[in-house]
């Protein structure tokens, strides 16, 4: 498993098998000069909401508030119960999208300039979520080559808790992005 | 503990969010977020690349992002209020190091009635230089 200081930090049964390596499937990914606005994808896995997924976020994001960490105070708020702060989405996305269209997060070389998010409902135990996502708009502005797509969280019952569009600057074709694999092979830590 | 949308001025600061971010903190986020993305946690090739942040690795954008939020969960949540919506742009690199403070205040109310009356809130987080790494607005529902 690549990147093993990080297995100090794992305590959730997701957080186990996950693949650390973004780069082990980018000839699969899609890049921005291939990109065709409006397709649609839906994420290869779904998600589903853990107590253990809620708290290990919420060490993530140095937050102790105990509406994310303690089920019995949370039940005598006016949530009633466990929520997950607000960013979990960013859990979730990442966890579930595979390859093909719309998985440019893990494009080598991205990175992520900021984001407009509509929150519904907040992610509870027991959730059952599914990503759908949708390319909305590919632009050059200053050298710099952005992709926005739209992200959909679904739950069991069809029910939309939250949408989103993400931004991301990425290389702007399969050759640009190979220059960053590359470096990382050098390094001999495949 | 009387926050309701009645009682909420315009102006109202919201209290900070300070946070120590060095690699610990952004690999654990990494971990939490399932975004190993070599930027955030690969010191070794980002030395490599040209990317944001010079020869250092940089903190997650949903980690900044995050401190905002709690910024408003901290003021609103344990009364029942809720973020309907966040947004944000990432102004400057994040690094192992920096000390960031994560600020909101109140400009707008909107009257929709009970149940979905909401406040707009600046939100924005800085560095230990007084330099802004991101900038943002969000709208929390209040009771």
């Amino acid at each position: 498993m690549k990147y093993e200081h990080l297995n100090k930090y794992i305590s959730t049964e997701k957080q186990k098998d996950f693949e650390r390596n973004f780069f082990v499937n980018a000839e699969q990914y899609e890049v921005w000069d291939e990109v065709k606005i409006g397709e649609e994808y839906e994420a290869i896995r779904k998600f589903e909401v853990k107590a253990e997924d809620i708290k290990a976020f919420s060490q993530a994001v140095m937050d102790p508030n105990p509406l994310f960490n303690d089920e019995e105070y949370a039940k005598k708020t006016p949530w009633g119960g466990l929520i997950a702060h607000p960013l979990f989405f960013t859990a979730i996305g990442f966890f579930s999208t595979g390859l093909g269209h719309c998985n440019w997060i893990r494009t080598p070389g991205a990175f992520n300039p900021g984001q407009l998010n509509l929150i519904y409902e907040p992610f509870r135990v027991g959730d059952i979520i599914t990503v759908k996502l949708k390319s909305t708009d590919k632009w050059i502005k200053r050298g710099k080559h952005y992709l926005q797509y739209q992200q959909d969280f679904i739950d069991q019952y069809g029910k939309l808790k939250v949408r989103r569009w993400p931004t991301l600057i990425v290389p702007p074709t399969r050759a640009e992005m190979r220059k960053y694999i590359t470096v990382g092979m050098e390094k001999g830590r495949e | 503990m009387d926050l309701n949308f009645d009682k909420v001025e315009l102006g109202t600061r919201l209290p900070d969010v300070v946070r120590h971010i060095n690699q610990d903190s952004i690999d654990r986020f990494a971990v939490g977020s399932f975004d190993y993305n070599p930027i955030h946690i690969d010191p070794e090739w980002k030395r490599k690349v040209d990317l944001p942040g010079g020869k250092s690795t940089i903190a997650h954008g949903q980690m900044t992002m995050s401190l905002m939020a709690t910024v408003l969960t901290d003021w609103a949540y344990p009364l029942g209020g809720k973020i309907t919506k966040i947004e944000a742009k990432y102004i400057k690199p994040v690094l192992p190091g920096d000390v960031i403070t994560s600020r909101g205040m109140v400009t707008e109310k909107h009257f929709h009635g009970p149940g979905k009356n909401f406040v707009v809130i600046e939100i924005f987080a800085q560095n230990q230089r007084g330099e802004k790494v991101a900038v943002g607005e969000a709208e929390v529902v209040l009771p």
